[in-house]
């Protein structure tokens, strides 16, 4: 598995455990604490973020949201800056992985 | 018969009577042992079986706030050697009762307290759907589950100490608990 796929697999398994975060708090909370998705496997920082703005961005699945320093020049550019986190866009090769990812169900 | 030889004979059965009474003796106390050791077995399980019982109700009063701290051990019986199949599964149950305890505490909660919550119910809901099905990223999965839970660990402690929220901490140190003993089964059994 190539370093790209890597980070990008970490960063699929995070967009779908907050996906998780989002069903369980939609209801009952007016901002979610997400796990940052970015490509960094072992990482456990969270993001604090309003529903709205996360159901805004998760309509790219190319778009990921990442705390400051946690994006990957190489595969990814930074689309919005906010003093709570980043939100990047996948670049290059990336985004062909992201859609393997989605299509090949890495995750359920 | 000579006096030498009635003497002789006395003596003759005098010994074997002696040798009787010293085997009935022999067989007595050997099966005066045995009753011992069989009692002995069955009072060690009594006091095992006690100590486990004691422990789990322990454990029991704590998640329903009836002692401040919780106990130091587990009991016996929550640790039986089990093969990676089956600490998965013990895994997948563990993780959906701290899903659904989470979730069901997100009531009585607000402001970060709430959204932490959802955050731990949202990753061992997500764990313990990877572990169910088998997805190819079970592993890590479970693994975030544990690393997610014991990051929150302070978080739990208060919340161990609330009416409201006692099941899910407890639920949710039970959940990392079982998904880091699955790891270090399948682990083990991938090696060997």
């Amino acid at each position: 598995m190539s370093d790209i796929d890597a980070a990008v697999r970490s960063e699929l398994l995070f967009r779908a455990v907050n996906e998780r975060i989002l069903e369980i708090g939609e209801n009952d909370v007016e901002a979610l604490e997400i796990l940052c998705e970015c490509g960094d496997e072992s990482c456990i920082s969270t993001v604090l973020i309003t529903l709205r703005d996360y159901e805004r961005l998760r309509l790219d699945s190319s778009r990921f949201v990442v705390c400051e320093g946690h994006e990957l020049a190489d595969i990814e550019r930074v689309t919005e800056r906010t003093p709570e986190y980043l939100v990047v866009e996948k670049a290059g090769r990336a985004p062909e992985v992201v859609v393997r990812g989605f299509a090949d169900r890495i995750v359920p | 018969m000579g006096d030498d030889e009635r003497l002789a004979e006395q003596q003759g059965r005098s010994v074997v009577g002696e040798t009787r009474e010293l085997r009935a003796r022999r067989l007595h106390l050997v099966a005066e042992a045995r009753a011992e050791r069989r009692r002995g077995r069955r009072l060690r399980e009594l006091a095992v079986a006690t100590r486990d019982r004691n422990l789990d109700l322990s454990w029991r009063l704590w998640s329903l706030t009836g002692l401040p701290e919780p106990p130091s051990t587990i009991p016996l019986s929550w640790d039986v050697p089990l093969a990676a199949a089956e600490r998965l599964e013990a895994a997948c149950v563990a993780a959906e009762e701290c899903a659904e305890a989470c979730a069901a505490a997100l009531a009585g909660t607000d402001g970060e307290a709430r959204r932490t919550l959802a955050s731990i119910s949202g990753v061992a809901s997500f764990a313990a759907d990877c572990a169910r099905i088998g997805a190819p990223d079970g592993r890590r999965a479970l693994s975030l589950c544990v690393r997610v839970i014991q990051s929150n660990s302070i978080f739990l402690d208060g919340l161990g100490r609330t009416g409201g929220g006692a099941l899910a901490a407890s639920s949710s140190r039970r959940c990392a608990e079982a998904c880091t003993r699955s790891l270090a089964a399948s682990y083990l059994e991938a090696e060997g």
